[in-house]
């Protein structure tokens, strides 16, 4: 048909003329309207993602220079910054796996807040002194030599080496293992910020294994140096407050009945019990639940560093942990199940900050776990 | 004339055309991202449809907004208890571990060997033990030790006995 059209001699007279103008302003202006839409759809397209490329980076494996040019941190001065740059610098120097750097960056954020230290006097803590806040009487070195912070991190990670499995121990542990400090868990509350100052200053190496000096994404169960793993691999078959469902504070995973379910970071268990009710009388939790049966099942809430708490939902029968229980991440926590308000046997896995539980605390663990080098999702 | 129509007419259907590709392109974008949060709607081996599920509500925990809890006077007790033997910083470490080890987890009793109880900054408290936050079984319990400074302690209730299961330090 257009063919045609194309073909024919056009005879231009005043009426086709204007109808032609007329046309083509309108041609124009619907050009307009669609390469606007078409660059907010490719807006809309790109922002979202955007959202995934923040986090995917693992570490670009160039040496980190602390003369150069420091990252922005938010909590943080330049100056402290350079510390940390110091820190990870002697780690990759002397081949430590990224989750040492974490753990000593956090370390030293607890001691001296990225911060050389000179003794101070009568407010002095002992002969502390240094970023590790070391002591020369502790056979840590003389205080000339604590006077360097790389001589203070080439310390650091000598004794944090000497400690068998260090790389897959709560960052708690294994710190206090090194600093032996009156306030075993005040290293790990700073696991967050030392992740992101390892992230900004290695492009991402908080989400690469922990335990690899070859810096690569943590896959399968492995546990990032940011301290996290996949409590369980399985599609994210309902995702975190969706249109359809705005009260849905979690993700549900699906995942056959009896699958393992792992801690996915290290911290407290501080809920292990079962949650459910129909028809206002209390349910069991060790048989299947269904759409009428109000709660979560056999569930298990874990308290980890930062006042972070993680949520585990539908357990098939009593959880292995009790309460008051300290976990490792990748520790076995459970089996999933149907148990509570579920149609179906699957993992509702929830995130909460700031040490809420309710649902003004909970955070889209998609987002979360991207962040902390655990992406959800099947396995890859 | 009729010419005219059918070229106003080739035009609107560019017009028309150009629309459908718009539309077909917003469909696109919101399908990709619809499929980014939703990676495989392949259901799990044992029969579970994600059909299922988008039918649930809120499968979250059923938790009581306010509840009241009858033990507070408890939990504070225990964490001044622990506070006082974590004070007692002249004793030889076995003797203050040993303080501590009936009002603690044994992890956490694990993580205090090997400290020495001198690294303790202080001998008194600074103030009341007080409940910052608290569920059926864990409690957190603030306990000033000095100016701008105090242990923050997380206890759990395990067995019918509140213990002191995590020790951390709270400055500003």
């Amino acid at each position: 048909m257009s063919t045609t059209l194309l073909t024919t001699p056009v005879a231009v007279g005043p009426i086709r003329r204007r109808v032609r103008r007329v046309v083509a302003a309108t041609l124009a202006g619907l050009t307009t309207v669609s390469l606007c839409l078409m660059g907010i759809a490719f807006a809309l397209l790109s922002e979202s993602i955007n959202d995934t490329v923040d986090f995917t980076g693992c570490g670009t494996g160039e040496l980190v220079d602390p003369t150069g040019e420091m990252p922005p941190i938010a909590e943080l001065i330049e100056d402290q910054v350079r510390i940390a740059a110091i820190i990870v610098r002697v780690g990759q120097d002397m081949n430590v796996p990224p989750r040492g750097w974490v753990i000593a960056v956090a370390t030293a954020l607890q001691e001296s807040r990225l911060q050389n230290l000179p003794h101070l006097g009568e407010a002095n803590d002992h002969d502390s002194i240094g970023v590790f806040q070391q002591r020369p009487s502790q056979g840590w070195g003389t205080p000339e030599q604590l006077a360097d912070p790389a001589y203070q991190a080439r310390k650091f990670y000598e004794k944090l080496l000497t400690i068998p499995g260090w790389e897959s121990l709560p960052l708690t542990v294994a710190a206090q293992r090194v600093q032996v400090s009156a306030f075993p868990d005040a290293y790990a509350k700073h696991e967050p910020l030392a992740t992101k100052v390892v992230d900004a200053l290695t492009g991402g190496a908080g989400r690469a294994a922990g335990a690899e000096a070859a810096l690569r994404c943590a896959a399968g169960s492995e546990i990032s140096a940011a301290g996290w793993t996949v409590p369980v691999h399985g599609p994210v078959v309902s995702g975190f407050r969706t249109p359809q469902r705005p009260s849905h504070h979690g993700v549900d995973i699906a995942v056959p009945h009896g699958t393992p379910i792992r801690a996915a970071s290290a911290g407290m268990v501080i809920v292990a019990i079962c949650n459910a009710s129909l028809y206002g009388q209390a349910y069991s939790c060790d048989v299947d639940g269904s759409p009428q049966v109000l709660g979560c099942g056999w569930y298990v809430d874990i308290m980890h560093a930062g006042r972070v708490i993680t949520r585990y939902c539908h357990l098939q029968s009593r959880p292995l942990v009790s309460v008051g229980d300290y976990v490792a991440a990748g520790d076995l926590i459970g089996y999933s199940g149907s148990s509570g308000n579920s149609s179906g046997p699957h993992l509702h896995f929830e995130v909460h900050i700031n040490g809420d539980r309710g649902p003004t605390g909970a955070v889209n663990p998609v987002t979360y776990m991207n962040q902390v080098g655990a992406p959800l999702g099947e396995a890859v | 004339m009729r010419r005219l129509l059918r070229r106003i007419g080739a035009r609107t259907g560019i017009s028309i055309g150009l629309i459908i590709v718009i539309v077909a392109v917003l469909a696109v974008a919101r399908f990709v991202d619809t499929g980014r949060s939703t990676p495989s709607l392949r259901p799990p081996s044992d029969g579970w449809t994600p059909e299922a599920a988008a039918d649930e509500g809120d499968d979250g925990p059923i938790i009581d907004p306010s509840p009241t809890y009858t033990d507070n006077d408890l939990v504070v007790a225990v964490a001044t208890a622990f506070t006082a033997a974590w004070l007692n910083r002249a004793l030889p470490a076995e003797d203050w571990l040993d303080g501590l080890r009936p009002h603690a987890t044994p992890s956490l009793i694990d993580r205090l060997a090997g400290v020495d109880p001198l690294n303790v900054p202080a001998d008194v408290t600074a103030g009341e033990a007080r409940i910052r936050e608290r569920t059926e079984q864990h409690a957190e319990v603030v306990v000033p030790i000095r100016v701008g400074e105090a242990l923050a302690l997380g206890l759990v209730l395990v067995d019918g006995q509140w213990l002191v299961g995590t020790l951390d330090r709270e400055t500003g």
